[in-house]
């Protein structure tokens, strides 16, 4: 398996990392090992791609970052609180995840309830949380829709919807889990707009290479729960042997067309 | 409850550069500003915590009926028939819904006469029709169909949300409320995956449509398997979005005055006529 060279990170500033791991390693009840010792910083406004194939361990790596998983070793620090069950509250607090499903997402009644979900349970005011639900389906383009039941949205809406739950309450960490997934390209061109324009950090799991290329300044490919490569995405993203090596292909862009 | 704890974010809660639409409002907590749809009838605007205390105080009424009251009875079907008029539309809607609850109630009527001890009045066999056992049978299905009737209605003009924001705000127990929530939520997420794996047994039995007994409980045991994976993701977005085991009671606006006057004008009328009559 070809392992290539780890290039330097993006951004490298005296200011704490918003998500340090170090050696973080994850066995599943049934003895499947999906993370070996992954080690790596993400700095505050970096806007990541974690690519991989199928059980790469990906979306295994995400569900550690606001305590969903628990790592069997290794430690990991988000906007400096530790990985542990005690932080997991706060930790919560700080990043912001959207699931590869909107429809695990959205679970309330009502859009402006589900979007409401985490601003009620941070103890927010009635007025203070209309406000915060106002401003994070404007933000989505969808400020007339809260109002509206989960089940009568398209694919696009929910996912606009999904990701207005997590702006909702102001994370400085965006996780995403294949955001772009059953979506056209229409609506996936409209998700990178919106993406690109947000100011926080984000991590992106995704198989959608163009997307990466698009939005994300730095890559990392993730392979049999091993980091294989870390660094700028034209760069990672552009090279052809170590993508096929991991059962991934160069992305149309670099192909020669376009989606 | 550590969600008690967690401190409010003192920063900018959206980083955003710009963006479309900002400052207009979207009020909605569920309740009457979350309809869109206009005009709406009277029953559909009146606040869903009143019609919900409304329903029981009807049910309460009717089930004390002991015996067989025709002129009681009529009345209240006629209040009934009332308020259906009142609403105006949606007859087709409240007829199939007030359907749904039919055969569970003819099953119970149709046994109670068998089994309820008292005058034999007919022998059929082994089995014994009595007196008392025809008058229960009457009792229930005039119960049954006065509170299926108003809770039909309150069912065809409140928007599910609103019903479980009106059931949450009463204090009904946050799990009951919690699992009704749910339940309707996602059954709407059900039924297309079942007509999804439906029509996968279809596509590998070529057109056989009625499916074996054993093929059809093994497309609900699938069902059943992508419920619980489903229902443990669900789980999991709510906790990282900060559910810690409580579910907050968001900020309930009082019924207005014209709700609170029409409930208790209700009321007032359902015992009286109980009373009296």
């Amino acid at each position: 398996m070809t392992v290539a060279t780890t290039a330097p990170p993006i951004k490298t500033t005296a200011a704490p990392p918003a998500l340090r791991l170090e050696g973080l390693t994850h066995r599943y009840p049934d003895g499947i090992e999906a993370l070996h010792g992954v080690t790596l910083d993400v700095h505050a406004g970096e806007r990541i791609a974690l690519v991989g194939p199928n059980g790469a361990g990906k979306t295994t790596l995400l569900r550690h970052l606001n305590g969903l998983l628990q790592p069997t070793h290794g430690r990991g620090w988000v906007a400096g609180l530790e990985l542990v069950p005690a932080n997991y509250a706060e930790i919560r607090r700080h990043v912001g995840f959207v699931f590869q499903d909107p429809d695990d997402q959205l679970f309330c009644p009502t859009v402006f309830e589900d979007v409401a979900f985490a601003p009620l349970h941070l103890g927010l005011t009635h007025a203070e949380i209309e406000q915060r639900v106002a401003a994070a389906l404007a933000t989505v383009g969808l400020p007339d829709f809260g109002p509206r039941v989960p089940q009568r949205l398209s694919a696009g809406e929910k996912r606009l919807v999904a990701l207005a739950t997590v702006l909702s309450y102001g994370p400085d960490l965006l996780v995403f889990d294949e955001p772009s997934a059953a979506l056209d390209p229409q609506n996936r061109r409209r998700l990178i707009r919106l993406l690109s324009r947000l100011d926080s950090t984000q991590i992106v799991a995704t198989h959608d290479l163009d997307l990466a290329w698009d939005l994300c300044d730095r890559a990392i490919l993730l392979a049999a729960g091993v980091v294989r490569a870390d660094g700028r995405t034209r760069t990672v993203l552009a090279d052809q042997e170590l993508l096929e090596a991991h059962g991934l292909e160069l992305p149309l862009r670099r192909q020669g067309r376009s989606d | 409850m550590h969600e008690k704890s967690l401190s409010v974010p003192n920063r900018t809660p959206l980083p955003l550069r710009e963006g479309p639409g900002e400052g207009r409002d979207t009020r909605g907590w569920t309740g009457a500003l979350t309809r869109t749809a206009a005009p709406l009838t009277f029953l559909e605007q009146l606040d869903a915590r009143v019609k919900i205390l409304c329903a029981l105080s009807w049910a309460i009424c009717v089930v004390t009926i002991r015996r067989p009251d025709l002129p009681l009875t009529a009345t209240y079907a006629a209040l009934v028939a009332a308020l259906l008029v009142l609403q105006r539309r949606s007859v087709g809607k409240y007829l199939r819904r007030f359907a749904t609850a039919l055969p569970a109630i003819a099953i119970l009527v149709v046994l109670l006469p068998f089994f309820k001890e008292g005058t034999v009045l007919w022998q059929l066999g082994p089995l014994e029709v009595t007196r008392e056992g025809l008058y229960a049978a009457q009792r229930l299905a005039t119960c049954a169909a006065l509170c299926v009737g108003v809770l039909a209605l309150v069912w065809v003009t409140t928007p599910e949300a609103e019903l479980i924001a009106g059931l949450r705000r009463l204090g009904l127990p946050a799990l009951f409320v919690g699992v009704l929530a749910f339940m309707l939520r996602y059954l709407h997420v059900l039924r297309p995956e079942l007509h999804r794996l439906w029509d996968a047994r279809a596509a590998r039995t070529i057109g056989r449509h009625r499916p074996p007994f054993r093929s059809a409980t093994n497309l609900l045991g699938a069902l059943a398997l992508r419920a619980h994976g489903r229902a443990e993701r669900v789980a999991d977005a709510m906790a990282a979005r900060g559910y810690a085991g409580q579910w907050p009671v968001s900020h309930a606006h009082d019924p207005p005055a014209h709700a609170t006057l029409a409930a208790v004008l209700f009321v007032s009328v359902v015992v009286l006529l109980r009373i009296l009559l």
